[in-house]
């Protein structure tokens, strides 16, 4: 191996493989520019492919043309591949080959080959042209020992960001380092921020969804991504395997939530602000979500003041209030930077709103969900289009409301029930269409839902257990078919049911058995099971709370598992004496209450009240007479349309013999009236002391 | 099972207990598969409906809700009928059908009317009986409690009205409201504008209500606070009326008018609308929530323990 071969390894291990990328992504990035400053500042005096070309064997036809360099690394691999292995120039020159891909010289910009047969100064189409060509499978090949190595090692020189694709796999390596230069590499960081990913991408966000977003980021902004990276973002197909979106999907997994700024001995974290809407819409706030470490930090407004942050309810920094935010703001951005932690909210003119889980205000996010409720501010320039996109979701009127800062105004209700309208909006498109986007998804998921037990849940193959007729929404992956919809596979069946992955399709709509249930796709399913209830008896947890009571309730709920006297629901601690009442479900036209002593009461007659009339049905009104029974009246006599009636009001053992005075003519008058609707003895005595009275009188 | 109320009154009875988040969200999902016209306050406004109906208890300050037990109660003079409320599980539901299918019971399900913003309740189940001891043993076959007549009980279980345990002072240049009684809504205050009820967020992102009485700070909820506020008022901020029934025998029968603005407290709603098992009719044009079939010395004990002196006409 040549002096200067060995040279260039060293250099390109020392610049892309040092200690200094442990645990990040790496990325084998040479342009002429990067070989040209390499080269001088290691005074390297032959060139990259200089040093190359000189280790190729032209000479020998039973070996290959890098035969020399395969040697190299054979022996590395055999000796426990301690360091980058020895192929490292033949690769940084296949970057390099790749950085050149554009049209000029009489070449188009995807001609790879054109590029790496001129690094060699070779003439296209002879011999040794074309055995380059052939030969750059064995480059291949190395590609593929890197990336293996990168990963064997565990992140210790670095991350691995080597991609390919299926069609164009062997040239796809060395384009997939030319894509991203270190300076895009220090944007995406931002960009990963700002679309508050989470560190190695914990969410699993789709390599579809971070284009997505990625694109979002960049419209009509300067980002000072490279013109080759923001290219490559135009022309990407929107499939998930396209070589950039395997990239940013690979950046994304790696990134540990920091900033790049290798200017900076302490690497700072790096958070999207979001703009939050408080008091149905009066108030407007910063917000921020707390970094994983940073407790406590502070911030301050260039050139301004400090804000002090610590970790407040809803994994949120508290600090952010008294920084007002201002139509300025809005309109170019805001950046707060502190030692530990860069804030930053990147300017646009239309954000999209959703209710915090835990905060129960409207905070910006990043996609749509369809049939949740949104909000949009837009600005004022903006709230046209705004308002004839929302229209065309044939939805609930959205209202219109001034925003809390001048310039903009909010849409509230803004929401998608209707699947068709909602893809008619966003196939429509439009110039604010984006933020109606739904996340794109490489699995499906289940979501809404009601859930029971979700204790079940935990460590269990099983999505989650739902209520019968309360089954979830199934929100299905991206499709990669030209007609951008996917096919829903329910328990096996799939009965030709195709549907739009931008649109939750619910399941609860199809009537399905208690039981578990498989859906999804062929490549991507959810198991659930589904209940109409688990307890036979009154499940955990109800009943726990209630109103303690002494003497009268507290005004406040308690744990009522240890209390004696308490109100749950409509259960009362006994003791409380009420009147007893009886009732006649009759036409009762006539009513007396009698006691044993010769006291007779008259019950009045009641209608129906009104309000039975009119809220419950005709069956409730019949006829019926319900009276309440003073202590002592131990009979009811009473008149019906065809008969007179008596009612004992106690058990027989307890009614009183009766004394009646002798004049208790009405007394002996009503219980006479029944005297033969009853064979009791006890009511046989009232009937004889009854006619004793009747008697005298008509003796009388 | 296909109506929304019945389903998401189901569902908070398998779950037994839980947090009011979660409950909103599972609510609000539903709900949105139902009605396009479900607004945003609509899942508190069922909660509020299902507390009063006894269907739920909920701790509104620490976010917790549990069911609440089955319980058979009457309705106070209603010609026999009586209430089937609390927890309503699969099970429950499954032994109720068995005991209507089986002639044991006379049951009705009968709707409470809501609006198109707001989320459908449940059907209250109303039940028929011939005498009160037939009504206990029905309770006992359901595995429900028996509560003679929760109206009138509960009534005579109604605490007073004082302020809630002493608290601290907003926190300077924090957010906080203050509740106008005029315009019967909340507005920023830069400052504690003198007594009454105020509003501010809690370090737990909770809003909370504190009112400021004789100079010092008292923990209170929203309904609460504004019956404080009313009664340092006097007379003529009286604010709950009763009016009478027009018919014959039932003069001490009535509905209970509450302006919209006054909400009772939990407990005083729920003995308010166990009078009928019905949740309260909402008079739109007159702004104010009538309760059916109160008896007036219901309606008294619920003014007394709200410091309110009771109007006996709707317009007074």
């Amino acid at each position: 191996m040549g002096t200067a071969y060995k040279q260039w390894h060293e250099v390109l291990s020392a610049e892309f493989f040092g200690a200094g990328y442990a645990l990040q992504s790496t990325v084998l990035y040479i342009d002429d520019e990067a070989e040209r400053e390499l080269a001088e500042s290691y005074s390297i005096d032959m060139g990259l492919a200089q040093a190359v070309a000189d280790e190729l064997n032209w000479t020998d036809p039973e070996r290959p043309l890098f035969s020399r360099i395969q040697r190299r690394c054979e022996i590395w691999a055999r000796s426990g591949a301690m360091g980058p292995p020895p192929s490292l120039p033949v690769l940084a020159l296949s970057v390099l080959a790749a950085t050149r891909m554009a049209s000029s010289d009489g070449m188009l910009k995807t001609n790879f080959y054109g590029r790496w047969i001129q690094l060699f100064s070779e003439q296209r189409s002879t011999f040794r042209a074309n055995k380059l060509e052939h030969a750059f499978q064995d480059v291949a090949v190395m590609w593929e020992a890197l990336d293996n190595w990168l990963e064997k090692t565990g992140g210790l020189y670095g991350a691995s960001t080597v991609s390919t694709d299926e069609f164009y796999w062997k040239i796809g390596y060395p384009i997939s380092q030319a894509l991203v230069r270190g300076s895009d590499r220090h944007a995406l960081t931002r960009f990963f921020a700002a679309t508050r990913l989470r560190p190695h991408n914990l969410d699993d966000l789709s390599s579809r969804e971070l284009l997505r977003r990625l694109r979002l980021w960049t419209t009509g902004r300067d980002r000072r991504l490279s013109p080759r990276l923001m290219e490559e973002l135009a022309g990407a197909a929107d499939v998930d395997n396209t070589l950039i979106a395997d990239l940013i999907k690979r950046l994304a997994h790696d990134w540990d939530g920091t900033l790049h700024e290798p200017e900076r001995e302490r690497r700072r974290r790096g958070v999207g602000l979001r703009l939050m809407v408080a008091d149905r819409g009066r108030r407007l706030e910063w917000l921020a979500e707390v970094c994983e470490g940073i407790s406590e930090t502070s911030v301050a407004v260039a050139g301004g003041r400090m804000l002090m942050l610590c970790e407040d309810y809803g994994h949120v920094y508290r600090g952010l209030e008294s920084l007002q935010p201002s139509w300025q703001q809005l309109d170019h951005g805001l950046r707060l930077e502190g030692e530990d932690l860069v804030l930053e909210w990147g300017p646009r003119e239309v954000v999209l709103l959703r209710m915090h889980p835990h905060l129960g205000e409207w905070v910006s996010t990043e996609y749509f969900e369809p049939g949740e409720e949104h909000w949009i501010l837009a600005a004022d320039p903006t709230v046209g289009a705004v308002r004839s996109m929302v229209s065309a979701l044939v939805g609930r009127t959205v209202r219109e409301a001034p925003a809390p800062v001048p310039g903009w105004k909010l849409f509230k209700g803004v929401r998608a029930l209707n699947g068709l309208a909602f893809a008619r909006t966003l196939d429509e498109g439009g110039e604010h269409a984006h933020v109606l986007e739904p996340q794109l998804r490489q699995h499906a998921v289940l979501s809404g839902g009601l859930r029971i037990a979700p204790e079940f849940r935990i460590g269990g193959a099983v999505a989650g257990h739902f209520l019968r007729g309360g089954a979830p929404d199934l929100l299905l992956p991206a499709s990669a078919s030209p007609d951008g919809r996917v096919e829903v596979v329910l328990d096996g069946y799939r009965e030709k049911l195709r549907a739009d992955p931008r649109v939750p399709f619910p399941l609860c709509v199809i009537p399905l058995d208690e039981g578990e249930h498989r859906v999804g796709t062929d490549q991507s399913s959810q198991l659930f099971t589904l209940h109409d209830g688990l307890n036979e008896g009154l499940p955990p947890g109800s009943g726990t709370l209630g109103y303690a009571c002494q003497g009268t309730a507290q005004p406040e709920l308690r744990n009522a598992e240890n209390l004696e006297a308490v109100i749950r629901g409509a259960e009362v601690p006994g003791g409380i004496r009420l009147p007893r009442s009886v009732l006649v479900r009759s036409n009762v036209l006539e009513a007396v209450l009698i006691d044993p002593g010769g006291g007779v009461r008259q019950v009045r007659q009641q209608t129906v009240p009104e309000w039975m009339v009119s809220r419950l049905p005709e069956d409730a009104c019949g006829p019926g007479l319900e009276v309440d029974v003073p202590d002592g009246y131990v009979w009811l006599v009473y008149r019906t349309p065809t008969r007179w009636s008596v009612r004992t009001l106690a058990v027989a053992s307890d009614i009183p013999v009766p004394t009646p005075e002798p004049d208790d003519f009405a007394w002996a008058y009503a219980v006479l009236r029944a005297a033969d609707r009853c064979r009791t003895a006890v009511w046989l005595e009232y009937v004889a002391a009854a006619e004793a009275i009747a008697g005298r009188r008509e003796a009388r | 099972m296909t109506d929304t109320g019945s389903l998401l009154l189901r569902w908070v009875s398998e779950q037994g207990a839980g947090s009011l988040s979660d409950v909103k969200q599972g609510m609000w999902w539903l709900a949105a598969k139902h009605g396009p016209d479900i607004e945003p306050g609509a899942p508190g406004r069922w909660l509020r409906d299902a507390v009063s109906l006894a269907y739920m208890d909920i701790d509104w300050r620490n976010r917790r809700w549990c069911a609440a037990p089955p319980v058979l109660t009457r309705l106070p003079k209603a010609r026999g009928l009586a209430v089937l409320t609390g927890s309503r599980t699969a099970a429950f539901d499954a032994r109720l059908a068995r005991a209507v299918q089986g002639g044991l019971l006379e049951l009705l399900r009968v709707p409470s009317d809501r609006p198109a913003r707001d989320i459908p309740l449940p059907h209250s189940l109303i039940i028929q009986f011939d005498n009160e001891e037939g009504l206990a043993s029905w309770a006992a076959e359901l595995g429900a409690a028996y509560t003679p007549c929760f109206a009138l009980q509960g009534a005579r279980l109604l605490p007073p009205l004082r302020p809630g345990a002493l608290t601290s002072a907003p926190e300077f240049g924090k957010p906080l409201e203050q509740y106008d009684l005029d315009s019967r809504e909340y507005r920023p205050v830069p400052r504690p504008q003198g007594e009454g009820l105020y509003r501010l967020k809690r370090r737990d992102s909770k809003r909370v209500c504190q009112v400021l009485r004789a100079g010092e700070w008292h923990e209170t909820s929203h309904e609460q606070g504004v019956y404080l506020v009313l009664e340092s008022r006097g007379r003529a901020a009286d604010v709950l009326r009763w009016l009478p029934e027009k018919y014959c025998g039932r003069e001490r029968f009535g509905t209970l008018y509450v302006d919209y603005g006054y909400p009772l407290p939990d407990l005083q709603r729920r003995v308010a609308v166990m009078c009928c098992g019905l949740a309260p009719r909402i008079n739109t044009q007159a702004e104010n929530l009538a309760y059916d079939n109160v008896p007036y010395a219901v309606a008294a004990k619920i003014a007394e323990s709200l410091g309110q002196h009771l109007g006996e006409k709707a317009d007074d």
